[in-house]
């Protein structure tokens, strides 16, 4: 659960497991990130729908990222705590939106919250994670 | 579906068992958002002189069962299978104010959401909670 780490924060490379994924930076704000995941049939669960570790994986990567919109910027971002509550099922094929929002940034952790939504801004999943930085001096 | 009459009814409610205990009451109530306020205290706090989390944790868990209460429908209640809080500042003394909302709310499960501010609108803690639908009368007599 641990996410891409660089000294260049905002130009950072995304990992390997965003590629493998299919992960894919749509938006940042102060504060914010929107990354898209559209699930493929690997991803599914004995039911059919999308695995939560996937939308889980997709969660945590959103909240990682909104935190290097901050400033002084994160060298470093680390996730200790993640947790997510599974609203509504997801489909394979369904593209998935989730937007990370820093809710606290403190020198050594940051908080950030989730929504992850589908078709029709359905409400999939919300999460939230604890994380550990490493920051810019200011 | 917004029971504003259960909103109303908590909001004239007195301020008994725990809330009494800690010195809590409940402030605002309209449906899909309850907030709970308690004067923080010497007697709110532990050993190191800051609030105890778990008096912050059970205003918090109050605001999100009551707001997800007045979305139910008149003899149905509900109860925390499950709750996550984050910290984010200690708290010494002040009014602290937990603001309960709704997230969605299934057929057995329901999601809330609260923010717990101190007296100068900081954010001090976030929590989410799951809840179980529950008929009136299971241990609530």
């Amino acid at each position: 659960m641990s996410n891409p780490s660089t000294p260049r924060g905002e130009e950072a490379a995304h990992s390997p497991a965003w590629a493998w994924l299919g992960l894919e930076l749509v938006a940042t704000g102060e504060g914010s990130a929107t990354v898209e995941m559209t699930p493929t049939e690997d991803m599914a669960n004995h039911s059919g729908f999308v695995h939560g570790g996937m939308i889980s994986a997709l969660a945590d990567s959103a909240m990682g990222r909104s935190l290097r919109t901050v400033k002084p910027g994160v060298v470093r971002a680390m996730s200790f705590d993640l947790k997510l509550n599974f609203i509504n099922a997801a489909k394979i094929g369904e593209t998935l939106r989730a937007t990370g929002r820093v809710v606290h940034a403190g020198r050594r952790t940051m908080v950030a919250s989730c929504r992850v939504e589908g078709r029709d801004a359905r409400l999939i999943a919300t999460a939230s994670g604890t994380f550990a930085v490493t920051r810019e001096k200011e | 579906m917004k029971n504003a009459q259960r909103a109303a009814q908590l909001l004239a409610g007195g301020q008994d068992g725990w809330m009494a205990l800690l010195g809590a009451r409940i402030a605002e109530a309209e449906p899909g958002r309850v907030v709970i306020e308690l004067e923080a205290g010497p007697q709110h706090r532990h050993g190191g002189g800051v609030v105890q989390g778990g008096v912050i944790t059970q205003i918090a868990d109050a605001a999100m069962g009551m707001s997800l209460a007045t979305l139910q429908e008149d003899r149905i209640w509900n109860t925390t299978v499950e709750l996550k809080i984050n910290f984010l500042r200690p708290v010494i003394e002040g009014r602290l104010r937990a603001v309960g909302r709704v997230v969605e709310i299934k057929q057995t499960l329901l999601f809330g959401e609260a923010d717990v501010f101190d007296s100068d609108g900081r954010l001090v803690a976030t929590a989410s909670s799951t809840c179980l639908a529950v008929p009136e009368g299971q241990g609530r007599e």
